[in-house]
């Protein structure tokens, strides 16, 4: 390491230290404005006198932050950097990738190597089926909890809130650590799977031809077929919808017609995605470019036809009622 | 020191502002055009605002001159026991259709903050299976926050925008810190600072951890935060513009993803914000602009014109070291055992990148033609519709900001239509109106409120008991219907509210609407804000006003004060 990177190293490691310092001064000084105007019972907490005692401390930090981060940037001048990048590799992608590369016959440790795959795989799609299982579970008693209207019965919002919190923060952490569990574990199991991916490699035959999926194309196929359908409909769908939207009369029949559109739309996108990404060697280019273009044609006349709803049903004039005023929730206040 | 100047031009050079940057500064500033907001410390309350931008920029902001989608999405959605949201749906859908998350690289105020605090010079945290994992927290905001507690509340007849109330970071700086640090904010009848308590306090916290975390990481809000971005990320496979990968030219090194600082799978998933970055690090080429003839050049970092005929075998060397027997990519005819062991090595590829050697293909220099003028024209329009914006927000009359002197300024009179019920037993908006004038003498307590006011709502209940407590005053609650919605006044046909009309001394009336703007509520000093109290004492002067709901406690203690002062026949005599 030379004079200039280590320079640079140092100033880092410090400018790091003290935007973190910052940043705690900030949150501490806040919190303890707010909680000491609460503990001596005061009806208005935040006022310019009991800011301006606390503001000092706060901005000295601020200001030393902001002097160091002109310094970097002299510093940068002075010491202009190299712009070298490892590029590390992603091993996920790398794993995706070779295992298409693997012959499809060879000797006794490319059969070992092969079974030692398809291990790990099961291993680690268990692993994820298991914290995905413990997420779904936990985000459905979450929802009955939310939607229990028993759950609201304070006065106060924040403490409905806090309540509410208080008592999903077991499953939030529950799924928490099944998810990070389960990442660290494919983690290791992916380093795993690499070296032996790539001793398969190199123990199979090389004049075999790498294997390729072809087990999912028919099921592919179909999927894009019912996608296509899916657009079709759409588009038949809202070129009736203006005569369909004024025979309903009641907020309720409307509501559920928006659902049932709204799911249409998000079904469409979603399929898009699906298409595009996954449909990607089982289908022809131009059969997926025409899906995905009847897809956006349909999802343009859905949106300006919600549009145009939205401006009469007075959707539009009940975004502006709430944009020309304060939202005091939104920013802070109340 | 005539090397240090060198230094110097050398570090702008370097470091000039990209295209993607400057139209970043530009939307901001396009989004943010009422810049006499800023200086008078109220927002913009023009019909632009019927329109949302397509990225975050809080409409509270005094500057902003319209709405926000997520914003707009939220309150919709705690309206939507009455009306549909149709039309915000519609843009976000159409928002994401034409430019799918190319708003978050391109468009998003929010971003290009994070993106400068990134460039401060720490050391950085980069993206992992475990960052890979958090951004999908992201979708479960999306469904908690910004569906579900405004939905659930809206059942219950209170608005709760869940985001914007919890987390947004823009709201607070922009619109919170905005508007507060504005001296004329601070004191009086718009005095905001009396309505700071824990949700700021919350907020403010939060917004510094987004503010410190921006430092160490590459936009951590969008990645792991922003709903918004996760609505648009849906988008991206069908968007119109965006970046491309031509599969048939795609050699899959990965260099892609190995450069791009999201956490993308694949170049065009959910998690890319069409940025551009990795199409001048693909080897192959097989990334590009959709529609990129409108682009001279689709990347991040302005790179000089190479001169003819050079070709940057170093990228296509990085890319044969990690690709297997992609025997048109690298020079071995073969790929023999040793190779595929040395190609399929996981050791780190160093790329290096410097301005001078970060060269594309091997392209004549042009000269100025079609694209050229293009460019041209579309920067000229842009620039001219920002200076018209610039010029027609700011020059825009300022609402009336009437001054209220508390203890001094009389209340003025007004008149007002009643709800109540009509000969059917129906309650609707009566012809019969209520006249401050016919309880001279009286404490009275004029609340302004709206439906789609969620504190309104919260602290309404508090005004009711205190009218039933003290049958002497007079409560008029005065709803600020801003819109011709006829459906408004069967909001407040809830059953309980309805039994407030027999204590006698309770009034539901509905304000004069001009220009968007109740009329009654500005002339008693009402300005931006609702829930606003204001209370008129027995000598007819406005004893309190109070913007932001007010505590009962409050409340109480100011009838009791106004109950208690002396009547004017008395303290004449």
């Amino acid at each position: 390491m030379n004079k200039s990177e280590k320079i640079r190293l140092y100033y880092g490691i410090f400018l790091s230290v003290l935007t973190a310092a910052v940043g705690i001064v900030f949150i501490v000084t806040i919190a303890q404005l707010y909680y000491s105007g609460k503990d001596a019972g005061l009806n208005v907490i935040y006022t310019v006198d009991r800011i301006s005692e606390v503001l000092m401390l706060p901005l000295i930090f601020l200001f030393t932050w902001v002097a160091a981060i002109i310094g970097g940037f002299v510093l940068s001048v002075i010491f202009p950097v190299n712009a070298k990048r490892k590029g590390g590799v992603d091993e996920d992608s790398l794993l995706r990738r070779l295992k298409t590369k693997i012959p499809a016959e060879g000797g006794e440790e490319w059969s070992e190597a092969k079974a030692n795959i398809k291990k790990l795989e099961l291993s680690r799609i268990i692993v994820w089926a298991v914290a995905l299982t413990v997420l779904a579970v936990s985000s459905v008693i979450i929802m009955t909890f939310a939607f229990d209207e028993a759950n609201y019965q304070e006065a106060s919002q924040l403490v409905n809130m806090l309540t509410f919190v208080k008592n999903i923060i077991v499953w939030v952490g529950a799924s928490l650590v099944c998810c990070v569990a389960a990442a660290a574990f494919d983690s290791i199991t992916v380093k795993k799977e690499l070296a032996e991916v790539k001793k398969a490699i190199a123990k199979g035959d090389k004049n075999a031809m790498p294997q390729t999926k072809d087990k999912c194309q028919k099921f592919v196929v179909l999927m894009t077929a019912a996608y296509s359908a899916l657009c079709l409909f759409a588009l038949i769908l809202f070129a009736v919808a203006p005569i369909v939207i004024n025979k309903l009369v009641a907020a309720k029949v409307e509501a559920l017609t928006f659902i049932l559109v709204a799911t249409l739309t998000v079904a469409l996108v979603i399929g898009g995605y699906v298409v595009k990404n996954i449909a990607t060697k089982h289908v022809p280019h131009k059969a997926k470019s025409l899906t995905v273009m009847c897809s956006q044609i349909a999802v343009g006349a859905i949106a300006i036809a919600f549009i145009v709803i939205g401006i009469t049903n007075g959707g539009a004039g009940d975004v502006l009622a709430k944009a020309i005023a304060i939202c005091t929730e939104c920013i802070g206040l109340g | 020191m005539k090397n240090f100047f060198v230094k110097i031009k050398d570090w702008f050079v370097r470091h000039w502002p990209s295209r993607r940057r400057i139209i970043q500064f530009y939307t901001f500033l396009l989004y943010n055009a009422n810049s006499k907001g800023y200086l008078n410390g109220t927002i913009f309350k023009g019909n632009s605002k019927y329109a949302c931008v397509p990225g975050i920029n809080c409409y509270s902001c005094p500057g902003a001159v319209a709405a926000c989608p997520l914003g707009a999405l939220q309150n919709a959605l705690t309206a939507s026991s009455t009306t549909t949201a149709y039309y915000i749906f519609g843009i976000i859908a159409l928002f994401g259709l034409i430019l799918g998350r190319m708003i978050c690289g391109f468009f998003c105020p929010v971003g290009l903050g994070q993106e400068l605090l990134f460039k401060i010079k720490t050391p950085k945290i980069g993206k992992s299976r475990y960052t890979r994992l958090l951004s999908y927290l992201k979708y479960a905001l999306l469904v908690v926050l910004v569906v579900a507690v405004p939905v659930i509340y809206a059942l219950q007849g209170t608005a709760a925008p869940g985001f914007c109330k919890y987390i947004c970071p823009a709201g607070t700086f922009e619109g919170g810190l905005g508007l507060i640090l504005n001296p004329a904010n601070q004191a009086g009848s718009r005095n905001l600072l009396d309505m700071l308590g824990p949700i700021f306090t919350w907020k403010f916290a939060v917004l510094v951890a987004i503010i410190v975390l921006s430092v160490f990481m590459y936009r951590p809000f969008c990645r792991f935060i922003c709903p918004l971005g996760a609505i648009y990320g849906f988008f991206n496979p069908i968007a119109l513009m965006g970046v491309k990968l031509e599969d048939n030219k795609c050699t899959d090194c990965g260099l892609c993803i190995t450069h791009c600082k999201m956490d993308v799978k694949h170049v065009g998933d959910h998690e890319c914000i069409n940025c551009g970055e990795c199409i001048s690090v693909c080897p192959a080429k097989a990334i590009s602009w959709k529609g990129s003839k409108i682009f001279v050049r689709g990347n991040d970092i302005p790179q000089p014109l190479p001169a003819e005929g050079t070709i940057d075998i170093k990228r296509f060397a990085a890319a044969a070291t990690i690709t297997t027997a992609n025997s048109w990519v690298t020079d071995s005819s073969e790929a023999t055992e040793e190779n595929t062991q040395a190609q399929i090595t996981d050791e780190t590829a160093e790329i290096t990148a410097t301005e001078e050697q970060a060269t594309t293909t091997a392209v004549p220099k042009k000269k100025r033609g079609k694209r050229f003028w293009i460019e041209f024209s579309a920067w000229a329009v842009a620039i001219a519709v920002l200076i018209t914006a610039l010029v027609y927000f700011n020059l825009q009359p300022e609402g009336e900001i009437t001054d209220i002197n508390v203890g001094n300024t009389p209340a003025p009179e007004f008149s007002l239509n009643m709800y109540g019920y009509d000969e059917n037993n129906s309650y609707v908006l009566l012809d019969e109106k209520f006249n401050s004038a016919d309880h001279k003498g009286k404490v009275m307590v004029v609340n302004f409120w709206a439906t789609w006011c969620g504190p309104c709502v919260h602290e309404l209940p508090y005004f009711a008991e205190v009218a039933e407590q003290y049958e002497d005053i007079i409560m008029v609650a005065v709803h600020g219907n801003i819109t011709e919605q006829p459906h408004i006044w069967t909001q407040i046909n809830k059953g309980e509210w309805l039994d407030w009309l027999e204590y006698g001394n309770f009034y539901f009336v509905q304000d004069n609407v001009v220009n968007g703007i109740g009329s009654v509520c500005t002339s008693y000093g009402g300005t931006d804000a609702l829930p606003y109290t204001a209370i008129i004492g027995k000598d007819g002067k406005i004893s309190f006003v109070r913007q932001g709901e007010l505590p009962k406690d409050i409340l109480i203690e100011e009838v009791e004060k106004a109950l208690a002062a002396p009547d004017p026949e008395e303290s004449n005599e």
